[in-house]
């Protein structure tokens, strides 16, 4: 008849103040590095940042933010630990690395129930990392945070990528969901399309590119990656800047 | 005790629903995976409905039971026969500590019992949760308007 979690969830989130979504459609392209890496660099420059990660199949959030403690929960739900000063969420830590062959409407039961379980502080930004395709972790969490909700498309140049983020792109443009624009992962891999003809491509302004540092792979976690490539940390902090301008802060 | 926490979305949700009427009794179907404490529950219920209207509104918590199916064998099981299978795949680390006691986290997000559980016949971690993670007013009950 009614589901009480559904009274809750816009309460739980009336501190957040922008809820920014790292989507692609296309798999493999970099999203929760860049993600994790904005939420990182976004709490750096002095904001509340919370990363939360929807990627039930492929959680990696444990690996780039570890947060070396048991969850606390209490009256409020489950407090968000903290790791390098960002407030992080994923089954990832709850299940370790066990196969989680989660489908169909258990997955929106998960989403409520995760999202009215959390006990979100005051924040400035939520990161959320959203697994490949168009699946209900996008479609659920734009209808419920619709009016907080900004996108950051994420692809590589290739044209196998390209084609399946264009259809994401076409689905924002009908759902009127507003998008920041498009970051081009891996940008010295793909050639052929330059940054500003993927822009006019997908017609989304380019936030950045961020180029392949195969010495990325050395580092586990979110901060040794920014802290030893400056190169990649440069990239994202224009990418960053790019949110921020779009976003008028 | 986030059964305070459901408790505030109970309170809410009848009162938004409900305006200006006047609510005599209200079924809340609770599934067992979620391990509420209902006298915990039924505390926060009453002292969240003070001064809320709600102040004699009958709350009436119907536990339900939970069942799991395997989709590769059709072996069904219930919640003792599960909570051994999650007992025993469960690391310590993987535990929320809630007021110093050690909670699963199905506790708080039943769905993840998907996994922690496999077929106890075949093995499989194909499987289906039938019923246990319910939360729901499911009936109410109004008087004349108030």
């Amino acid at each position: 008849m009614f589901d009480p979690r559904l009274s809750l969830l816009e309460k739980k989130l009336e501190n957040t103040e922008n809820i920014i979504l790292f989507g692609s459609g296309k798999g493999g392209v970099g999203k929760s590095v860049i993600s994790s890496a904005a939420s990182y660099i976004l709490s750096e420059t002095g904001y509340n940042v919370a990363y939360i990660d929807l990627d039930f199949y492929g959680p990696s959030s444990q690996n780039l933010f570890p947060v070396g403690a048991q969850f606390k929960g209490g009256r409020g739900g489950i407090e968000l630990p903290v790791s390098n000063n960002v407030r992080v969420m994923s089954i990832g830590y709850m299940l370790g690395d066990k196969p989680f062959p989660i489908t169909g409407k258990e997955k929106i039961d998960l989403l409520i129930d995760l999202f009215s379980i959390l006990n979100f502080p005051i924040l400035d930004f939520m990161v959320i990392d959203l697994p490949p395709g168009m699946g209900d972790e996008l479609t659920f969490t734009q209808r419920l945070f619709r009016d907080k909700i900004s996108m950051a498309v994420v692809t590589t140049g290739s044209e196998l990528s390209l084609n399946v983020v264009s259809r994401l792109v076409k689905y924002l443009r009908v759902e009127n969901i507003h998008t920041l624009g498009v970051i081009i992962n891996m940008a010295n891999l793909f050639g052929e399309y330059s940054p500003i003809q993927i822009g006019q491509k997908l017609q989304l302004e380019v936030l950045g590119t961020v180029s392949y540092y195969p010495e990325l792979e050395q580092f586990k976690t979110v901060k040794e990656k920014i802290e030893n490539v400056p190169g990649f940390r440069k990239q994202l902090e224009g990418i960053v800047d790019g949110i921020l301008d779009k976003l008028n802060l | 005790m986030h059964e305070w926490s459901i408790a505030e979305g109970i309170v809410t949700a009848l009162l938004e629903s409900f305006k200006d009427q006047k609510i005599i009794e209200v079924e809340v179907r609770v599934g067992e995976l979620r391990d509420l404490n209902i006298d915990v529950l039924k505390e926060a219920l009453s002292i969240l409905s003070k001064d809320s209207g709600l102040e004699e509104t009958r709350f009436n918590i119907v536990v339900s039971k939970a069942f799991f199916k395997c989709l590769n064998c059709g072996e069904e099981w219930g919640m003792n026969k599960a909570l051994e299978i999650l007992n025993e795949m469960l690391e310590i680390e993987n535990y929320i500590v809630e007021e110093g006691e050690l909670e699963p986290p199905v506790h708080f997000i039943p769905s993840l019992i998907i996994g922690y559980q496999k077929c106890p016949k075949c093995k499989k971690v194909d499987i289906e949760i039938i019923s246990g993670k319910e939360l729901e007013i499911s009936k109410v009950y109004l008087g004349d308007e108030s």
